[in-house]
């Protein structure tokens, strides 16, 4: 299911549990939704991989992510009878969100739709050049570029980058990690040299 | 001791400095030599074994022996006193330098050193002095055109060859063994440029940087042979005779090249804008470096590096950068440490066949035409002449 549709649901689901007098777990449904509109257009289970990946923020009021999560069991059973794929979405849901129940759940949110909401092609150039010696960051990067980007938004980032022109995305893609990677060749050449001099 | 396992342990030790076949005859050499002096002197000299075992392979983790510092860094190191009369300007020596080869050192010098002449011209400057220290005699070639006296006669050795080997006094070289460079113009005659000239080399000098070396190796300390071109070139009577002198240096760290980085206070490195020569500039850099930090060459100043054999067609924005990555990352990753800086794209040497078809009539940049791609050059070669020009004032 797109995360759109699925950002409508949980909505929905929030103005229930609102009127039945659930409010704090209406906030925490409502907060869920809105890192559904951060990314429209992409898969629930893309974005439920990203969520495994937000760094946890600093502790705010309101409900907690685990008042919404005691309730995806009951939602699941109830909306999958209906539309199963729905009830899949909001298992996988609760599955990536469950590592972080203790969290107040806007203040998740807000750190999740930061990291969803889409970059623009300076933003990703400049997440590049910072993350340049560190690998693991840099690889993280690159993965959102490969993920988010299509060709031509790809070629400009490959172009401001590494300062390269790309036919295809894979290309650009190359040229992109072509840069990094002769970072750690040379990283490498220096260790096995070890200090000598070569005489 | 030393007798007893002499030919095996110099074949050893020496192997480890050469490839194993040289080694092997240099050993026996060096093995003879050896017995030789402690016949004459009747014991060891004293700092011979010393300094053969500064060169012996250390123990390391894997189990297997480890190469250990490299002899050019084996102390003491002395850097010479050289007593200078303050009236007279400092030397400018600029050393053209790259530890790979093939990367174009030999024209950039060759033209730099033809600019150069010119702007001394013009401005009444003293001549500029060219010195070839790579044994294939490229410079000295491409500087005397016309003829082939810059080659030594059969019983003599080349100039390069005495200066290394401390054979000169500094009145030598500034006023008499150094060849005027020539140039050779619609098929006449040789023209002699005005203010450039030329020490020339020829193949044995790589039998003297070996010999040079071997010798020092022995216990020949009386002084330290890696200083030997600096206290020459630093000379009084040099700096008094010269404005600026380009040392042309081999694409490995020989005796000459080693003496050519102490002597030198200002280093240029020509490189083509590809993967493997970037990696060797930033590898030479922290080479250099390594050299600075244990004082053999203190004074060098990075001029830059220069990109030559440049396509003026071709795109080379992913090469820049990642050469560009390499010099400004830090040490500890590897990196040149910023330490020197790629120069402008106004001074690429670019890849143009005036430099095949002057081949065999002296340096290009005085025989440049009027055409497009030669005023192109020509600009390129005096861009960057400004450019080492701004850096060494």
């Amino acid at each position: 299911m797109k995360a759109k549709e699925f950002a409508k649901f949980l909505s929905a689901f929030a103005e229930m549990l609102g009127e039945a007098g659930a409010s704090p777990q209406s906030e925490a449904w409502h907060a869920i939704a809105r890192i559904f509109e951060a990314r429209p257009s992409a898969q629930v289970s893309d974005v439920c991989e990203v969520l495994g990946t937000i760094k946890s923020p600093g502790a705010t009021g309101g409900p907690t992510l685990q008042s919404a999560i005691a309730l995806a069991p009951a939602a699941q059973r109830c909306i999958g009878l209906a539309k199963k794929s729905l009830g899949d979405d909001i298992s996988r849901l609760a599955e990536a969100l469950r590592p972080f129940g203790y969290l107040r759940a806007a203040a998740f949110a807000d750190a999740a739709v930061a990291q969803l909401s889409p970059w623009s092609i300076e933003t990703y150039v400049q997440e590049l050049e910072a993350a340049l010696h560190d690998s693991a960051r840099f690889t993280e990067i690159f993965n959102r570029v490969d993920k988010e980007l299509k060709l031509p938004a790809a070629k400009k980032v490959a172009l401001a980058f590494a300062k390269g022109k790309a036919k295809s995305k894979g290309d650009a893609l190359d040229l992109i990690w072509g840069r990094h990677a002769s970072l750690l060749g040379t990283a490498a050449r220096a260790r096995a040299t070890g200090g000598r001099t070569a005489a | 001791m030393f007798q007893s396992t002499s030919h095996a342990w110099w074949s050893e030790i020496l192997q480890n400095i050469f490839a194993k076949s040289i080694g092997e005859l240099i050993a026996a050499r060096a093995a003879m030599l050896f017995r030789a002096v402690k016949s004459l002197f009747g014991r060891s000299p004293p700092q011979a074994p010393q300094a053969l075992l500064e060169l012996q392979r250390a123990r390391s983790g894997s189990g297997w022996p480890r190469e250990g510092k490299g002899i050019w860094v084996i102390d003491p190191i002395s850097p010479p006193k050289i007593e200078s009369n303050p009236h007279i300007p400092s030397a400018k020596i600029l050393v053209v330098a790259n530890a790979k080869g093939g990367v174009g050192k030999t024209t950039v010098t060759a033209n730099l050193g033809a600019r150069f002449a010119e702007l001394a011209k013009a401005s009444g400057r003293k001549p500029v002095l060219l010195i070839d220290l790579d044994f294939q005699g490229s410079l000295s070639s491409m500087c005397v055109a016309g003829g082939l006296g810059w080659l030594p006669s059969g019983d003599r050795d080349s100039n390069a060859t005495h200066l290394i080997s401390g054979d000169l006094a500094a009145t030598d070289v500034a006023n008499g063994i150094a060849m005027p460079a020539t140039i050779v113009k619609n098929g006449s005659h040789p023209i002699q440029l005005s203010q450039l000239k030329v020490l020339t080399a020829y193949y044995d000098l790589a039998q003297a940087e070996n010999r040079v070396m071997i010798e020092w190796l022995l216990g020949d300390r009386q002084y330290d042979v890696r200083f030997r071109l600096a206290e020459l070139l630093h000379s009084n009577a040099v700096r008094e005779a010269f404005s600026l002198i380009i040392i042309d240096s081999p694409p490995r760290l020989t005796t000459g090249a080693i003496q050519a980085l102490a002597a030198g206070t200002h280093l240029l490195i020509p490189t083509i804008l590809d993967e493997p020569s970037s990696e060797a500039v930033v590898t030479f850099i922290r080479q250099v470096e390594r050299y600075r930090e244990k004082g053999l060459c203190q004074g060098i100043k990075h001029v830059g590096v220069a990109a030559t054999m440049v396509d003026p067609r071709g795109d080379y924005g992913v090469e820049e950068t990642r050469l560009r990555d390499r010099l400004a990352a830090p040490t500890a990753r590897g990196g040149a440490g910023g330490v020197a800086e790629l120069l402008p794209a106004s001074t690429y040497i670019h890849q143009s066949a005036a430099f095949r078809k002057t081949g065999g009539k002296g340096i290009t940049y005085p025989l440049l035409g009027e055409g497009h791609i030669a005023a192109r050059l020509k600009t390129s070669i005096r861009e960057l002449a400004d450019a080492v020009n701004r850096e060494m004032s």
